[in-house]
């Protein structure tokens, strides 16, 4: 499963990285800290799932929603974001993501965006 | 200088989760969505008498600003001044409350107004210091804010005049309802608490790549 | 809870709720009790957001859990939650965690603003009475200024202003060696106007006549009223004595037909004088007073004319 990590906190993407990788060593973690480097990694990795941050400097996680959905309106992301507004939540669900993980980022909610991936992810694709 | 950067980013995404815990419960005040903006951080070492604060400040920080101060102590010791212009402190009152009646001359800011800036304030530095405290596994005890007026100059020779103080300096940007609202949050830590700091950050890069 | 600690409570100046960790009332302090007219009793066990149905916000409950999970003290300003508790009352209040028999309470402590509310509206209601009476004076100051300098009939220059000007132009004349001018004009004939048509046609004919004239001097030129059908006019900065002929034939030349009432025109014209600085004068007296005596001549000759002063010019006409 491959799986593409958006934040410009470097801590958040080793964090990140190392509680998935824990639970499963097989999944391929690709990192981009901005929203345009995202979005190109996107485009050239083809990944099952994507987690954006929501604030991230030059294009930010809520563009790079947008335009990941408009590119493809299948795909699958989950947001992970310091901003745990229920007005924010509910905007951003609304452009068709999976989930709404609040920061700070711990094993129970690494489990969690585990579970719905693999739920999603039937096999190989 | 890698291992620097690295714990400079877990002290911002630190503040980015204390930031944002503050924008919601303000935003579940207010009824209202609240956009904020990536906190920028410096860290400004003791005695650097010849740094030059407004610098690192938002433009629009000068002249008359709202100052909301706590202290806190036990693990770690030190003061946090979130700092906001006063002529904007009046907008940000202005969003808080439905005001019935308009008045054409302000009378300057009353025990009232106060008041509104001490909730938010509290708010605010509650937030991010309980952050502080959870993410770096430190118990502190703190009190409700103190509301002060300062000239940003004067505001400046404080915050210098505190010897053996290191200080953080987290620039917070707001948008409620199209206006947007730039502070500032200055954490002065003593010297031992940095150092307190800087070992558990170091544990928790340890960690990381362990 | 102990004997001395309730005494303590109730000899606060402050109301005193406490919740247990389920949110139920648990105390009251007799402030409180008076507060809200209500008693311990009554309220025992009674859930806070059943009590204060205000309470039932996601802001309060959300604050009231996180105050129990970490022990922050919350503040809550009574201008943001207004009349939380009754309508008739302003409280600011506080909310800190306690321990009490093995497990976390909440501390909640009201305090009555009420008064500062009317206060500060009464102040605020003061400030705007004095601010729309500031603005009556400053109204009325700019008026009485407005009566002091122009005549109050024609709203051109009075002879105050006139005095303030001329002492004005002849000290920048003399200090920059330039020529200034001083007509002396008077309305021809003005009695028959006020003897036919009236007094109400005659101050008319004055208004439209300080308006001609305002129109036809040069832009740096001042005219005043100087009293009855008499107006002077202030002309700095001439090139040439004879320069004032221009303006002169621009008075003479231009129609001066009044319009008394819709079928009735009179024709007006004037008699004028000129004086010059440094040539007659180096006092605003003696340039008036020749100005004066030039206009006399004029009105002498049949009026209708400009003269310079002195026996020599009286025949010098344009």
């Amino acid at each position: 499963m491959k799986l593409l990590l958006v934040d410009d906190s470097k801590f958040s993407q080793i964090t990140a990285s190392n509680l998935f990788k824990k639970i499963d060593n097989s999944i391929e973690i690709i990192l981009a800290s901005d929203g345009k480097e995202g979005f190109e990694k996107y485009k050239r990795n083809n990944p099952d799932y994507i987690i954006v941050d929501l604030l991230m400097p030059k294009i930010c996680g809520n563009e790079l929603i947008k335009v990941i959905k408009e590119y493809d309106k299948d795909a699958n992301i989950i947001v992970l974001s310091a901003d745990v507004q229920n007005k924010v939540r509910e905007e951003i669900m609304s452009y068709g993501v999976k989930e709404f993980i609040n920061k700070p980022l711990n094993e129970n909610k690494a489990q969690q965006i585990y579970n719905i991936m693999k739920g999603e992810n039937h096999g190989e694709r | 200088m890698e291992k620097d950067n690295l714990a400079c980013d877990i002290l911002k995404e630190i503040f980015n989760i204390g930031v944002g815990k503050a924008a919601n419960m303000l935003s579940q005040m207010l009824d209202k969505k609240i956009l904020l903006d990536v906190p920028n951080i410096e860290i400004i070492e003791a005695n650097k008498t010849e740094i030059d604060l407004i610098k690192y400040f938002n433009k629009d920080l000068k002249g008359t600003i709202m100052v909301s101060s706590i202290s806190f102590q036990e693990e770690l010791n030190g003061e946090a001044n979130l700092i906001f212009p006063a002529d904007k402190m009046r907008t940000i009152i202005n969003l808080c409350i439905e005001e019935d009646v308009r008045y054409d001359e302000e009378m300057g800011f009353t025990d009232i107004d106060f008041d509104v800036i001490k909730e938010i304030g509290n708010i605010i530095l509650n937030s991010i210091i309980g952050e502080i405290a959870n993410s770096l596994d430190k118990g502190l005890s703190y009190t409700l804010p103190n509301i002060m007026i300062f000239e940003m100059t004067d505001f400046e020779s404080r915050i210098k005049s505190m010897e053996d103080m290191n200080s953080l300096l987290i620039s917070i940007s707001f948008i409620i309802d199209q206006v947007e609202i730039e502070g500032a949050v200055i954490i002065s830590f003593t010297i031992s608490s940095i150092k307190e700091i800087m070992i558990t950050l170091n544990r928790m890069e340890d960690n990381l790549y362990g | 809870m102990d004997k001395c600690v309730l005494q303590i409570l109730d000899n606060l100046a402050e109301g005193i709720v406490i919740l247990n960790d389920d949110l139920e009332v648990i105390f009251l302090n007799i402030y409180m009790e008076n507060l809200i007219k209500s008693n311990k009793e009554e309220l025992q066990f009674k859930s806070i957001f059943e009590v204060f149905p205000n309470f039932k916000k996601d802001y309060f409950m959300n604050t009231f859990a996180l105050a129990l999970k970490n022990g922050n003290q919350y503040f809550f300003s009574s201008k943001i939650h207004k009349n939380i508790i009754s309508e008739e009352l302003n409280v600011n209040f506080k909310i800190s965690r306690i321990e009490y028999n093995g497990s976390y309470h909440l501390l909640m402590e009201f305090v009555d603003i009420t008064n500062e509310f009317v206060r500060v509206i009464q102040l605020k209601e003061q400030l705007n009475q004095l601010s729309s009476l500031n603005k009556e004076l400053k109204t009325k100051e700019k008026e009485i200024k407005r009566l002091l300098y122009y005549d109050n009939h024609t709203n051109i220059g009075n002879r105050t202003l006139f005095y303030a000007f001329a002492d004005k132009f002849l000290a920048l004349a003399k200090r920059k060696k330039t020529i200034l001018g001083l007509m002396f004009l008077d309305i021809d004939n003005f009695k028959d106007i006020n003897d036919s048509f009236g007094h109400i046609a005659g101050d008319k004919a004055l208004v439209d006549v300080a308006n001609m004239l305002k129109l036809n001097v040069r832009e740096s030129d001042m005219v005043f009223r100087f009293g009855g059908d008499e107006f002077l006019v202030l002309l700095p900065n001439l090139e040439e004595y004879h320069s004032y002929r221009i303006i002169a034939e621009r008075i003479k030349g231009f129609d001066k037909k009044i319009k008394i009432n819709d079928e009735c025109e009179v024709g007006v014209s004037f008699s004028i004088g000129i004086s010059f600085y440094p040539k007659d004068g180096d006092n605003i007296e003696d340039l008036i007073l020749k100005a004066d005596k030039g206009m006399y001549s004029v009105k002498k000759m049949g009026g209708n004319d400009c003269c310079q002063y002195g026996p020599d010019k009286v025949k010098n006409k344009n």
